[in-house]
């Protein structure tokens, strides 16, 4: 059984005048039935009954539907009356009577025993006993014996014994159907299971069945408590409205069986039955109501323990619910919180990844100079551990000399946060785990973060390059001193050369003079007292001694050119023509001989030198001219790249390419020496003189004949070899 | 190889010559000449400067009124001995005539340096050499007025 926590409330009449009209009406209907049921068990007099529903029906209609109702009750009070015995006056008297009941019963019961409410507990049932019951029933009681007295309807005698019959008769009706009635419209319908009808079926039928046995005698009066069971079994597993009802029932039984003739209360007068009834009806109602009561207390306690502890459960629950959110919220914090450490190692996965993959030792620190982070190649290059160096200042891997350096190297950074090395130029030294120092060049990069600038230093030791560094130049070193121990040697050997061959073809002359002196004192002084032969090789001694004279001579001009270190200074290479043609003069005189320049340039050069490559090229024109030609010979000048090209043509005899190479090496001859004497320098000692100024010489054969030599110097002075 | 003519009135000549063949040459062409002479060789330097200084068996040697000095020569060579000659107050007045075989300008003026009175480069061929002594003798001991013997 559920139960309403709230305080019970009333009908209420319908608004419009047709309906509450019609529900007058009903209750007047009602109200004449019941009447007429009660007056069927009036054994005293007519207008008396044994029990009056309508006493119960009025108080209840008061107590739910208010005092308006009053003309329905009236009214139906007076058309049972009119219709059972006495006059239209009596008939009213009485109705007022039985209406007046009503209003102050249901005005007592709502003011003194909780209205609707009386049923709740003990207190206001006894209440609902002693208002609408004694007091209020009273009213009527008096009114109606009355106005029947008074009218003669009823003997005066009677007075006593109609009243109180009246009065029982009322009581019981209050007592009887008020209760079911109101508890009927203020109790919710109940939930009726299959269960609960079966249940209701064999409560009431049962309590019927025993009624009937009980009351109907076929079992003697003194088992009459056996339907004692029902109404509590009614009042514990239903409710105040059914256990009300089963008083009902089983009071009609009992007034039924009575009636005729049976049961317990048949005694020897009817009056003596009908209070025997009536004081067992409304004790009955009243044990049982109190019972139900006390049931619905209990039942009220339970629910309320119930509310409370699902109150309470609920309360749990909700606090389940939000300790559960809060969990849940945690969790979700938790888990931000753990992708964004997530995140956080992510990005310092991917920095140490960075890290890692550089190949120099990898510092990074912050403004403070604290160690934030390091790669692994940092641990293998100073020895130290991650957990000992991370937190710890950088100072810790510098030399203890250069610490105030490299806060001065720190500073400088903050100051100027760019990528660079650091301290440039400088030799700086890291420091080991075992004091041992090293050479390191060290590399920075500012990395801007949220916690502030850090520095990111690269670090590269650099022994290894140190010791090559070293190495190499140790090597350099001894190569340039083995250079210049060769070179040395070398310039020794040479002047050695020179001298050799100055000295030799020196010395060498004097035998050869002294040979070929003798050679013709001998032809001279003994010709033809010797035979022809011997005067003929007489000849040839003195040609080999005259030519031997002219190899060293050549031999001599040529390691003069070569000992002497030319002198760079402007030297105007139409001066040095001229002077040469100069020396040639008896030459060209005698040959005819026409030479013919451009403008010529002024080149950095041995001016002595020029004079003589000059001299040697124009004579070799004029030697080896065509016989019977005049030599022609043109001198002109080109600049090309950084150089000077000059070229000296003739119109000579021209000569075979094949030999062209050979013919600017030292004794090296292309004609026989009667037609074409020398010794075989001069274009040798051409080259040397070029070569010595940076330039090549070479020879051309142009296709319209004669030769071309051509050599360059550079328009800039070399250092001389 | 001393021949001492003690005709006074010979010029007595200073030949300074490493090379027999060639002194025998410049002897003969001399000799061949018109002018009375006395001609002495001196092998080499060392003993060209003792026999002017009259050191060792030079004592009696006379004062020689010409050099001719060739350059190159075993020991203390020409140029020394030029510089000792042009350096020694009781010599330095006798004419020194080089006469070598190195055209060499550097020689040249290395000689002329040396206060070397004339130079002349030993030419090529008899007829040359020949010509070039015999205008030697010609111009020194017949043009030229020498210093005389103290």
């Amino acid at each position: 059984m559920r139960w309403s926590p709230k305080a019970p409330q009333g009908l209420t009449l319908p608004g419009d005048l047709a309906s509450r009209l019609a529900v007058l009406a009903v209750l007047t209907i009602v109200y004449v039935a019941a009447g007429k049921v009660g007056l069927g068990l009036a054994y005293v007099h007519a207008s008396a009954s044994a029990v009056w529903p309508p006493t119960g029906i009025a108080l209840a209609a008061f107590l739910l539907l208010g005092n308006r109702v009053w003309p329905a009750i009236l009214l139906g009070a007076f058309l049972v009356n009119l219709s059972t015995a006495g006059t239209v006056a009596t008939s009213a008297a009485i109705a007022a009577g039985n209406t007046l009941e009503g209003v102050i019963g249901a005005y007592l019961v709502g003011r003194f025993a909780g209205g609707l409410s009386a049923f709740d507990r003990a207190k206001g049932i006894l209440r609902f006993v002693l208002f609408a019951a004694v007091i209020s029933t009273s009213i009527s009681a008096t009114i109606g014996t009355t106005t029947l007295v008074s009218a003669g309807l009823a003997p005066c005698m009677a007075y006593g014994k109609i009243w109180l019959t009246w009065w029982l008769g009322d009581a019981a009706g209050a007592l009887l159907f008020a209760p079911v009635l109101v508890l009927a419209a203020v109790e919710p319908l109940p939930h009726w299971t299959l269960r609960r009808v079966g249940e209701a079926v064999l409560l009431f039928g049962g309590l019927g069945a025993t009624g009937v046995v009980v009351f109907h005698g076929v079992v003697p009066p003194s088992l009459s408590f056996l339907c004692v069971p029902f109404p509590f079994w009614a009042a514990f597993r239903f409710g105040r409205r059914e256990a009300a009802a089963s008083a009902i029932l089983l009071s009609t039984i009992a007034v039924w069986g009575t009636f005729l003739g049976h049961g317990p209360f048949v005694a020897e007068s009817p009056n003596t039955s009908l209070l025997l009834l009536q004081v067992f009806m409304g004790g009955l109602s009243v044990m049982i109501l109190a019972v139900a009561a006390v049931v619905l207390q209990a039942q009220r306690v339970e629910h309320e323990l119930r509310v409370a502890r699902d109150e309470l459960e609920s309360t749990v629950s909700t606090r389940t619910d939000s300790l559960r959110q809060a969990v849940r919220a945690l969790e979700h914090e938790v888990h931000e919180r753990t992708r964004a450490e997530h995140g956080l190692r992510e990005s310092e996965l991917r920095m140490r990844g960075l890290l890692e993959a550089a190949p120099d030792a990898m510092v990074v620190a912050d403004a403070s100079g604290t160690i934030t982070e390091i790669s692994a190649q940092v641990e293998k290059l100073f020895g130290y551990g991650r957990d000992e160096l991370i937190g710890r200042p950088v100072d810790l891997l510098v030399p203890e000399g250069l610490r105030a350096r490299h806060g001065e190297h720190r500073r400088r950074f903050s100051e100027d946060p760019r990528t660079r090395a650091m301290g440039e130029g400088l030799e700086l030294h890291a420091l080991r785990r075992d004091k041992s120092e090293f050479p390191v060049e060290i590399s920075l990069s500012p990395v801007r973060t949220d916690e502030g600038l850090l520095v990111m230093a690269a670090i590269r030791d650099i022994t290894e390059r140190k010791r090559v560094e070293r190495k190499i130049r140790s090597l350099n070193m001894d190569l340039e001193r083995r250079v210049r121990e060769r070179t040395a040697e070398l310039e020794r050997s040479n002047e050695a050369l020179r001298e050799f061959a100055y000295a030799a073809s020196h010395d060498l002359q004097e035998p050869v003079r002294t040979m070929g002196n003798y050679a013709e004192l001998v032809a001279g002084r003994y010709r033809g007292r010797l035979d022809a032969d011997a005067d003929e090789f007489l000849g040839f001694i003195v040609d080999g001694a005259d030519w031997m004279h002219q190899l060293l001579q050549g031999l001599l001009e040529y390691s003069r050119v070569e000992m002497r270190a030319p002198e760079t200074a402007p030297t105007s290479m139409d001066q040095a023509l001229e002077q040469a043609l100069g020396n040639l003069g008896a030459a060209i005189a005698e040959t005819g001989a026409t030479v013919t320049s451009g403008t010529l340039p002024a080149v950095p050069s041995d001016g002595l030198q020029m004079v003589q490559l000059f001299q040697n090229l124009v004579g070799n024109a004029i030697k080896f001219r065509r016989p019977g030609v005049p030599p022609e010979v043109r001198v002109d000048v080109t600049s090309r790249d950084s150089e000077w090209v000059f070229a000296v043509h003739d119109n000579g005899i021209g000569l075979d390419l094949r030999h062209a190479k050979r013919i600017f090496a030292i004794f090296q001859r292309l004609h026989r020496r009667p037609e074409y004497p020398g010794a075989g320098v001069g274009l040798a000692i051409c080259r040397k003189i070029v070569e010595l100024h940076g330039g090549r010489i070479w020879v051309e054969s142009p296709p319209e004949g004669g030769s071309t030599f051509l050599f360059t110097l550079p328009h800039t002075a070399q250092e001389p070899r | 190889m001393n021949r001492s003519h003690k005709n006074p009135r010979l010029v007595e000549i200073l030949l300074v010559e490493d090379s027999p063949p060639d002194a025998r040459l410049v002897e003969e062409i001399l000799r061949g000449g018109p002018v009375p002479k006395n001609v002495r060789i001196a092998g080499d330097g060392d003993e060209a400067l003792s026999f002017l200084r009259r050191e060792g068996e030079f004592l009696d040697a006379p004062r020689p009124s010409l050099v001719i000095l060739d350059l190159n020569l075993p020991g203390r060579d020409g140029r020394d001995v030029l510089r000792e000659i042009k350096n020694d107050p009781k010599l330095r007045c006798i004419p020194v005539v080089v006469l070598t075989t190195s055209g060499a300008p550097t020689d040249v003026h290395h000689a002329y340096d040396l206060q070397a009175n004339a130079y002349i480069v030993k030419p090529v061929g008899l007829d040359a050499f020949t010509e070039a002594i015999q205008a030697l003798e010609r111009f020194w001991l017949s043009s030229a007025q020498l210093p005389g013997s103290p």
